[in-house]
């Protein structure tokens, strides 16, 4: 009961890239986003496959398939090609036992082909980033080359990850900005896979917002009431995903910012979160975008859903030198006053 | 639950932003941004300070805890499942927020568990300036201990 529960709890996080379908059908995108969503990908899958059920199973993968076109052969050519390595390891180990045999039937050598030469194609399909990658078996180049953090980081991080988890380096918000005119709707934004969340975290962030509530910090309280460990407060992933929003935003307000804590999220989870652009519209002058957002654990259940409304700059043109959005930023973007509330309007009921 | 509740005002509380507070509460959430931790880096980014996370605010509490006051059964708790957030602005380092809370709501709920109740609270931070700078709303939601244990993993659905 709990399984079906648990996948009727995901489908609302898959739905998301099913729609998107289409809107990744335009081949200039997919060309741009496939090669920084394939590591990513796979990892989901691989985390994923178990868990999952065998009638959901079907239905999805079609949609991934359409969704990431160019994710899906390279990691098939990666296994297609998984015997080619073996090859390549054995037959030095041959040439150096019996170089008698070897120097006896020279064209049999001449037809060999060397380790390099098999190694090039299959190094491009496993590892197209690394110019230069030792021919390993593609399976575990495939593990390596997982990125992390969000895959706009992967490129900053040269090192290969520290046994534990790397943590990406901070990075100037001057970077690069998103404007209003670059965006299109049903785009991706980089997801964000988080650390897991330990207690330590859960007590340090229970502690700075001020939210002193015992079943985020004493276990035989919590465990009294009903759940199996303390767990964080709900603000805790929607930190996480405003930090998804922000590091995208670059330069832009965030007019908006709504979460719903659906699933409780306990020490040891490990939180991936996801957004997409719903919308874009342009209001009084001011360009908007509609974000949803979403926080899946490791297990690809649901634990947060929620939405932001961002303001962003026209385009390129439309930012004054590096006047930045408070100061010298079009008018629009500037600070905004937020109508007094004569009667407060209800929450969104649930969706 | 006890509906009279609705239209409650809290204290108000004066919190002066403290560079401090903001790094640390950026580092709880394990956030990178520098200008999060780097009064330069965020002037750099076009703040006039420091810049406080999307968040934050939920660190800013109005002088009374209107949730305490509020009257539900004995040995249910409340568990928060929605946050929102709107800004006027965002919070930088120097600026002095008067906070003020509400409850805005108080309704039933039917959930596959039995109607539980539900609570709207309303947080308004406004500047030295008067003018208002964030509005944040949170429902909570009356939990009662639940008969089998490890059932209360679901918030809100």
């Amino acid at each position: 009961m709990s399984s079906r529960a648990a996948a009727k709890r995901v489908a609302p996080v898959k739905r998301p890239p099913a729609r998107r379908a289409p809107a990744k059908a335009a081949p200039a995108k997919t060309a741009k986003a496939a090669p920084a969503k394939t590591g990513l990908h796979a990892k989901v899958v691989k985390t994923k496959a178990p868990a999952r059920k065998k009638s959901a199973a079907p239905k999805q993968a079609p949609a991934r398939a359409a969704a990431r076109p160019a994710a899906k052969p390279a990691s098939r050519s990666a296994t297609a090609q998984k015997p080619a390595p073996l090859v390549v390891h054995k037959s030095p180990l041959v040439v150096h036992k019996s170089p008698l045999v070897v120097h006896k039937s020279a064209p049999v050598a001449m037809q060999r082909p060397s380790p390099a030469a098999v190694a090039r194609p299959l190094a491009a399909a496993a590892a197209p980033r690394r110019p230069s990658p030792p021919p390993r078996p593609p399976v575990v180049a495939a593990v390596l080359s997982v990125p992390k953090g969000p895959p706009r980081q992967a490129p900053g991080a040269p090192v290969p990850p520290p046994p534990p988890r790397p943590q990406p380096k901070p990075q100037p918000t001057l970077a690069r900005s998103y404007f209003f005119s670059d965006l299109r709707e049903g785009d991706d934004l980089p997801p964000l896979a988080k650390p897991p969340v330990d207690r330590l975290q859960i007590a340090r962030y229970a502690v700075e917002a001020h939210e002193l509530n015992r079943l985020h910090l004493d276990e035989p309280y919590a465990v009294a009431l009903g759940y199996r460990t303390i767990f964080a407060p709900g603000a805790l992933a929607m930190g996480f995903v405003a930090q998804l929003v922000s590091q995208w935003l670059k330069r832009g307000l965030v007019r908006k910012l709504q979460a719903r804590f659906v699933k409780i999220v306990r020490p040891g989870d490990e939180l991936t979160c996801r957004g997409r652009i719903a919308e874009l519209r342009r209001e009084k002058g001011a360009c908007l975008a509609e974000l949803e957002l979403w926080a899946e654990n490791q297990k690809g259940e649901l634990v947060l859903r929620g939405h932001a409304t961002c303001e962003l700059l026209d385009s390129p043109a439309s930012m004054p030198g590096l006047g930045g959005l408070l100061s010298g930023a079009p008018r629009a973007l500037a600070s905004r006053r937020l109508r007094p509330l004569r009667k407060p309007a209800p929450l969104p009921k649930k969706k | 639950m006890d509906r009279s509740a609705i239209g409650r005002e809290s204290k108000p509380a004066v919190h002066e932003i403290e560079p401090g507070s903001i790094r640390r509460f950026a580092r709880s959430l394990g956030e990178q941004n520098p200008i999060y931790f780097d009064e330069a880096a965020a002037r750099a980014a076009g703040y006039p300070g420091l810049v406080a996370p999307l968040t934050f605010p939920v660190s800013l509490r109005a002088g009374s805890d209107l949730r305490d006051e509020l009257m539900f059964a004995p040995g249910s708790h409340l568990l928060q499942a929605v946050q929102s957030f709107e800004y006027a602005r965002s919070i930088v380092a120097g600026d002095k927020i008067t906070v003020r809370s509400k409850v805005v709501e108080i309704s039933q709920r039917d959930t596959p568990t039995g109607p539980a109740d539900e609570v709207v609270l309303e947080d308004e931070g406004t500047d030295a300036a008067g003018a208002l700078v964030y509005r944040a709303r949170s429902l909570w939601v009356v939990r009662a201990p639940p008969k089998q244990p490890g059932t209360a993993e679901v918030i809100h659905e």
